[in-house]
């Protein structure tokens, strides 16, 4: 992204923006509720349109895209939620497919194997016939994972993906992401847990009052006066030997 | 259920005022096809081909036609309790065809007239949720329910206006459905917009498996969701006008049918369409024959499907309670089952 601004007739959300993501790296995004994540992120995924500056993924402008070849670069992973109609675990992953799909094609025996990979990857193959909406939150969450997979991009993009999950599936999940960064694929995501960022981030940006105020590798650059100044409540680190690395504590 | 559908279309030939056997059936389609030289019952040949047949054909195509349109919707809207009359096109074709029967037109301008209101419907919804602030789908689904009223109250002031001798009966009749006057020309007049409306449907049903998900998901993953959208949004109105132009008002099919073929085959789309069109044909094929057979007269099909629709929600969800002729048919849809319940008191 090159100082890229974006807002509503009302109010501007972001103001020149600036930075640049490799593969290979899960890049977390902090910040308080409303600074105009999931703002950055409808950017990144071509649905907001109007915006200034440049995006671009893996060297062409984001305008150049069509959908289905944006899509084939960048799969969006929502949280964990209720579909409105009772697809199997199986069902939700195969739509992940369709950018490899023509018009009027349906998805075969070579993409059913490809779901099965892909589910086999974050350990749901078990589940695939199992109804979507009665698995477990995290499950859910895996299972959105496993369709971006299928998508074949390298690109994912997540809107805070521990946010409805217990203390346990949330790190399972970004376990998740931190083995599949380091698989290589270039993972964006959203979190309110500083702590996530310190344990499994490679980088960190962190977006106040609509621009960048940090970005860089966690241990180095998140202190405690910046984490007090975003959440706006004291906040200690502490260093911990045994896990080689800074908890943070609100206080 | 191909084999089913078979059966309950040569029971629905068979079976009527006028009995026509298997054997008599048999000789006059062979006389027919193969140039034989049967002798059979002289009237069969004007029963099958001139009553019946055109009759079936086009329960076929309207209730395969009307599941297939209201799976759609459903789809499409995120929403298991939308029908095929969601945009409007159920009250704009019955207020055409009011307006066509209070100035006496011949039969097949009446079709006419209730197809091109079934569209001038749908185009005004369109253009109202098009304009609406904030999410386009709930404006269309808004826009949807003032244009059905706007024209539920234009067929409420025809009725008004109109003779209450012959032209109010006639409108009433009409707006419950019924294919008591279903001619050969009716299947000519429905069959190229109905097809033209189930073909893109069925070639493209994947993609209402993503479009169900929400705009964003299904843009995520390659999906012109504007384009497809409006695409379907065309084909599901084309049906819906197609079939209430030359049938009435017939409801509940478009909702209840893909309701039980997902209970069949689950809510995959590839699988629940083709599973809507072939159960919407049996459902309204067999809905329609026990309306021209229960009585002397004929009973309209939507008093009959609305009865049988409660009915199938018995067997759909145990521990239902409905109440027919109750104030209030509240529906709560959950995990794929349909709960309907009657008055409090009940």
């Amino acid at each position: 992204m090159r100082e890229v601004r974006f807002g509503y007739t009302d109010r501007k959300i972001l103001d020149s923006i600036s930075f640049q993501a490799e593969q290979g790296k899960l890049l977390c995004v902090l910040g308080r509720n409303g600074v105009g994540k999931t703002t950055l992120f409808q950017l990144l995924l071509g649905s907001l349109k109007g915006y200034e500056g440049r995006i671009e993924v893996n060297g062409k402008s984001l305008e150049e895209y069509e959908e289905k070849e944006l899509a084939k670069q960048i799969a969006y992973i929502p949280q964990s939620y209720h579909p409105a109609y009772n697809y199997t675990v199986q069902d939700m992953v195969l739509m992940g497919v369709t950018p490899s799909l023509g018009m009027f094609e349906m998805p075969g025996k070579k993409h059913v194997q490809r779901v099965e990979q892909a589910l086999e990857s974050v350990g749901l193959l078990h589940l695939r016939h199992q109804n979507f909406c009665h698995i477990s939150s995290g499950e859910k969450q895996m299972a959105l994972i496993a369709r971006a997979i299928a998508q074949n991009t390298r690109i994912l993009v997540m809107d805070e993906p521990s946010s409805n999950l217990d203390f346990g599936n949330g790190v399972r999940v970004m376990k998740l992401c931190q083995k599949l960064a380091h698989q290589g694929y270039l993972i964006i995501q959203s979190t309110h847990n500083p702590q996530h960022v310190f344990s499994y981030a490679d980088e960190v940006l962190v977006l106040e009052d609509g621009k960048i105020s940090v970005q860089g590798e966690p241990a180095k650059c998140l202190d405690e006066e910046i984490l007090s100044r975003i959440y706006q409540i004291p906040t200690r680190l502490f260093y911990c030997s045994e896990f080689q690395q800074k908890i943070c504590v609100a206080l | 259920m191909i084999v089913l559908l078979l059966i309950v279309v040569l029971a629905a030939i068979s079976i009527g005022q006028y009995a026509v056997t298997p054997f008599d059936m048999i000789k006059s389609i062979s006389n027919r096809l193969f140039d034989t030289a049967f002798q059979y019952d002289v009237n069969t040949d004007t029963i099958l081909y001139r009553v019946r047949l055109p009759r079936i054909l086009l329960g076929i195509l309207i209730g395969s036609g009307l599941s297939c349109a209201g799976a759609t919707y459903q789809g499409l809207f995120q929403n298991p309790m939308v029908s095929p009359d969601l945009l409007g096109a159920s009250w704009g074709a019955g207020f055409g065809a009011a307006l066509g029967l209070l100035f006496a037109l011949p039969y097949v301008w009446i079709s006419v007239i209730a197809f091109a209101f079934g569209l001038l419907a749908v185009y005004l919804t369109y253009f109202v949720g098009a304009h609406c602030k904030g999410s386009k789908k709930l404006g269309f689904i808004l826009g949807g329910i003032m244009i059905g009223s706007l024209f539920s109250a234009g067929v409420s002031y025809i009725k008004l206006a109109a003779d209450p001798m012959d032209t109010l009966p006639a409108i009433t009749y009409w707006l419950m459905g019924s294919l008591a006057s279903a001619r050969p020309s009716d299947v000519y007049l429905v069959i190229v917009p109905m097809l033209a409306g189930m073909i893109p449907i069925v070639l493209m049903r994947w993609r209402i498996n993503l479009l169900s998900l929400g705009d964003a998901e299904a843009r995520s993953m390659g999906i012109q969701v504007k384009k497809t959208r409006l695409i379907f949004i065309c084909c599901a109105t084309l049906i819906t006008s197609a079939a209430v132009s030359v049938s009435g008002m017939i409801g509940w099919v478009g909702l209840v049918i893909p309701h039980l073929s997902r209970m069949l085959v689950g809510s995959d789309n590839r699988h629940v369409i083709p599973m809507s069109l072939v159960m919407g044909a049996i459902y309204l094929l067999l809905v329609d024959t026990v309306a021209r057979t229960i009585a002397t007269i004929e009973i309209p099909l939507g008093i009959l499907t609305a009865v049988f629709a409660l009915s199938d929600c018995d067997i759909q969800q145990s521990g239902v309670w409905t109440e027919v002729g109750g104030i209030v048919v509240g529906s709560l849809y959950e995990r794929g089952s349909i709960w309907l319940y009657g008055p409090k008191n009940s």
